[in-house]
C-alpha cells in the first residue's frame, strides 16, 4: 500500500476541512441571514462545484493561481515558489471543490435556529459574535459536523481536480485516488484493490459514525 | 420634566399592514401599561419596535433622557444596549442550556461569584432551585414561564416588555399564574409594557391601557376609564362593551342627558357631553345592569328603570349572561346566586336598573 499517498490524502482532507470551517461558517451565516436581493448569485456560485466537471474547475483554478495570474504572482513574490503542482495549490483547489459540501449543510443548520432565540440573546445584551458562539453554534453543530465530514470525505475521494492542479508528484501531490489510478495503470490490481477497499471502508465508517452520532444528539435534545 | 417613554413608529410592512403608533408613558412612578386589541392589530410589532427588533426609517423613541431611535439623524441603539427585558410569547428558552444556564445567560460584566449569587437568588425567588439542572424540554408550561421571567429579570432591565405572557399556558395554570404575575409586576418597580388580547388579563395586570387597532393607538388611559368610557363605538367593541346603541338626545342640561334609544328612554350623566350634539351612542356594561323581578323595590340612585323580557340565559364562567329586550337589546351579568334568587327563566318579565353615571355617551356628529 502507498502509505505516503494515504498520509498525504489525510493531511489534505484535514486541512481542507479546517479551511472550510474557518471560511465556510461566516459565509454560511451570511447566506442564512442576509436579505440582499442578489444573494442567489452567491448561492449559485457556492453550489457550482457540484455540477461542474472537475476538469473545468481544475482548469480555471490552474489559470487562476498560475504564474500569469495576480494570485500566482503574489505567491511567487512572497514565497519564491509557484502554486501549481504544489501542496498549497492543491489545498486551494480542494477547498473550492468541496465548498458546497461544507457551506450547504452549514447554512441549512444555521437557518433552522429559531430567530426568536437569537433575538432573545440580543435582548439579554449579547452581541452578534457572542450570540453566534453561545446560541447559534451549539444549536446547529450537528449540521456543522455533517458539513465537516462531507468536506473531509469528498476531499479524500477527489481525483480530477487533483490531477489538474497537482499533477502526480509522489509525496507532494500524489493523493490516494491518484495512487490507485497509477496502480491500475501499472496493472497492479492487487494493490489497487487493497487501497480502494481501505478508502471505501474508511469513508463508510466515517459517514456511519457521523450519522449515528447525530441521531443520538437529536434524540437527547428533542424527545419525540 | 417628568421622565417618560416617548414612542413614535411608522412603517408599512410587505404584506400591506401599516403600523402608525404614538405612545407616551410616564416612567415615574412605574406603571404597567397594557397594549390591548384584537389579534393582528400590531401590538407585538409595537413591543418589538421598543426592543429594537423592528426598525423603521420613520420613528423616534426616547427613554427618559436617552434617545434610542431618531429618524432625523439615523440614530439607532441596538437591543443589546437598551437594557430592556423582553419576554417572548412562547418564552424562547435556550434548549441547549439548563434552567440555570438560561438565567445566567444575560449576566455580563459580573464576576463568576456575583453571577452565581444573582442566579441562585433568582432560582430561589422563582422557586426553581430543584429544577436548576433541567433542560427546557423537561419543564411544564408554568415552569418555563418562570424560567423565562427569571432570565428576563436577571440583568436588571430598566423596562420590561411582555408579549402575551400567559397565552402559552393552559386554562387553570393561566388563572393561577395571573395573580402571581400581578404580584411580581407590582413588586418590581420598573415600568412594564404588556401585550394581551384577553380582557381578564388586561384588567388583572394593568394600571393603564392603550387600545391598539389597525396599527394605531386609538385610546390610552387608566384601565377602568378606558373600559368604561371608550371614545368611539369601535373601541367600545374592542373592549367588549356589551350594549352599544344609537340614541337621540331629547333633553340635556349640565347634569343629565335624556335620550331615546329604540323604544327605551335613558338618562345618562352629562359629564362633558357637548350640549349642541343631538345624536349619540349609549354604552352600557353588562355588570352595571341590575335586575329585579318585583316592581316595588327601587333604589333611589338608579335613574334608569327599564321593564323588559328575558330572551336568553347563558353560562359565562362563574357568571350568568342574560340577554334582555327592554325596548333596546340589553345584556346583564349576574352571579349564579343572584340568578337563583330571582329564579330567572326565559320570557320572564324583569326590571333592569342602570345608574345614570354608568350610561356612557359617545357623541355622534350627524
Amino acid at each position: 500500500m502507498d502509505w505516503s499517498a494515504i498520509e498525504l490524502s489525510l493531511r489534505l482532507s484535514t486541512l481542507t476541512t479546517l479551511l472550510l470551517l474557518i471560511l465556510g461558517l461566516p459565509l454560511a451565516s451570511w447566506l442564512a441571514y442576509s436579505r440582499w436581493r442578489w444573494k442567489f448569485f452567491v448561492e449559485a456560485v457556492v453550489t457550482l462545484p457540484i455540477v461542474l466537471p472537475p476538469t473545468v474547475l481544475g482548469f480555471y483554478v490552474l489559470i487562476g493561481i498560475g504564474p500569469h495570474s495576480p494570485i500566482g504572482q503574489a505567491y511567487q513574490a512572497i514565497t519564491g515558489r509557484g502554486l501549481p503542482f504544489s501542496f498549497q495549490g492543491l489545498l486551494i483547489a480542494s477547498a473550492l471543490y468541496s465548498l458546497p459540501f461544507a457551506v450547504q449543510p452549514f447554512t441549512a443548520a444555521i437557518s433552522t435556529v429559531d430567530q426568536r432565540l437569537i433575538e432573545a440573546s440580543w435582548c439579554l445584551g449579547r452581541g452578534w459574535l457572542a450570540t453566534f458562539l453561545r446560541v447559534i453554534l451549539p444549536l446547529s453543530w450537528p449540521g456543522i459536523l455533517t458539513g465537516m465530514v462531507l468536506s473531509f470525505a469528498h476531499t479524500l475521494g477527489e481525483f480530477g481536480v487533483v490531477l489538474m492542479i497537482g499533477g502526480d508528484l509522489a509525496g507532494v501531490t500524489r493523493t490516494i485516488s491518484i495512487s490507485i489510478f497509477d496502480q491500475v495503470q501499472a496493472l497492479d490490481y492487487g494493490a489497487a484493490n487493497l487501497t480502494s477497499l481501505a478508502l471505501l471502508l474508511f469513508s463508510f465508517l466515517v459517514l456511519a459514525i457521523t450519522y449515528g452520532l447525530q441521531r443520538r444528539v437529536f434524540a437527547v435534545w428533542s424527545p419525540r | 420634566m417628568v421622565a417618560a417613554l416617548n414612542f413614535h413608529f411608522r412603517k408599512t410592512f410587505p404584506n400591506g399592514a401599516l403600523i402608525d403608533a404614538d405612545l407616551q408613558i410616564r416612567l415615574d412612578p412605574p406603571t404597567v401599561t397594557v397594549l390591548f386589541g384584537p389579534s393582528g392589530a400590531g401590538k407585538t410589532t409595537i413591543l418589538r419596535a421598543l426592543a429594537g427588533l423592528e426598525r423603521s426609517a420613520n420613528s423616534v423613541i426616547r427613554f427618559g433622557r436617552e434617545t434610542w431611535v431618531d429618524q432625523n439623524n439615523g440614530m439607532f441603539i441596538p437591543p443589546q444596549r437598551r437594557r430592556i427585558g423582553f419576554l417572548f410569547q412562547d418564552y424562547a428558552l435556550f434548549s441547549h442550556l439548563t434552567v440555570e444556564g438560561n438565567i445566567r445567560y444575560g449576566l455580563r460584566g459580573l464576576s463568576a461569584n456575583e453571577q452565581l449569587l444573582r442566579t441562585s437568588e433568582l432560582l430561589e425567588r422563582f422557586q426553581l432551585q430543584d429544577l436548576a439542572t433541567r433542560h427546557p424540554h423537561q419543564l411544564s408550561g408554568g415552569q418555563k414561564q418562570r424560567v423565562a421571567l427569571a432570565r428576563t429579570l436577571a440583568p436588571q432591565p430598566r423596562l420590561l416588555l411582555l408579549d402575551e405572557p400567559l397565552s402559552a399556558l393552559d386554562g387553570p395554570t393561566r388563572e393561577a399564574l395571573r395573580g402571581e404575575l400581578r404580584n411580581l409586576l407590582s413588586s418590581l418597580s420598573i415600568p412594564v409594557l404588556l401585550v394581551t388580547h384577553d380582557r381578564m388579563e388586561a384588567l388583572a395586570l394593568g394600571d393603564e391601557i392603550a387600545i391598539v387597532s389597525e396599527g394605531r393607538i386609538v385610546q390610552h388611559g387608566p384601565i377602568e376609564e378606558v373600559f368604561r368610557r371608550p371614545l368611539t363605538p369601535a373601541i367600545a367593541k374592542i373592549v367588549a362593551v356589551e350594549t352599544v346603541q344609537r340614541a337621540r338626545v331629547l333633553q340635556a342640561d349640565e347634569e343629565l342627558v335624556t335620550l331615546v334609544a329604540g323604544e327605551a328612554r335613558l338618562i345618562a350623566a352629562a359629564r362633558d357631553f357637548p350640549s349642541d350634539v343631538k345624536e349619540a351612542f349609549v354604552c352600557i356594561r353588562a355588570e352595571d345592569v341590575l335586575l329585579l323581578k318585583s316592581l316595588e323595590t327601587v333604589s333611589a340612585s338608579a335613574r334608569n328603570r327599564l321593564p323588559g323580557i328575558v330572551k336568553s340565559l347563558m353560562h359565562e364562567g362563574p357568571m350568568w349572561r342574560i340577554e334582555l329586550d327592554c325596548g333596546i337589546p340589553l345584556t346583564a351579568l349576574l352571579t349564579r346566586q343572584a340568578c337563583e334568587e330571582l329564579a330567572l327563566q326565559e320570557n320572564d318579565r324583569v326590571l333592569a336598573m342602570i345608574k345614570a353615571m354608568n350610561v356612557h355617551l359617545i357623541p355622534r356628529s350627524s
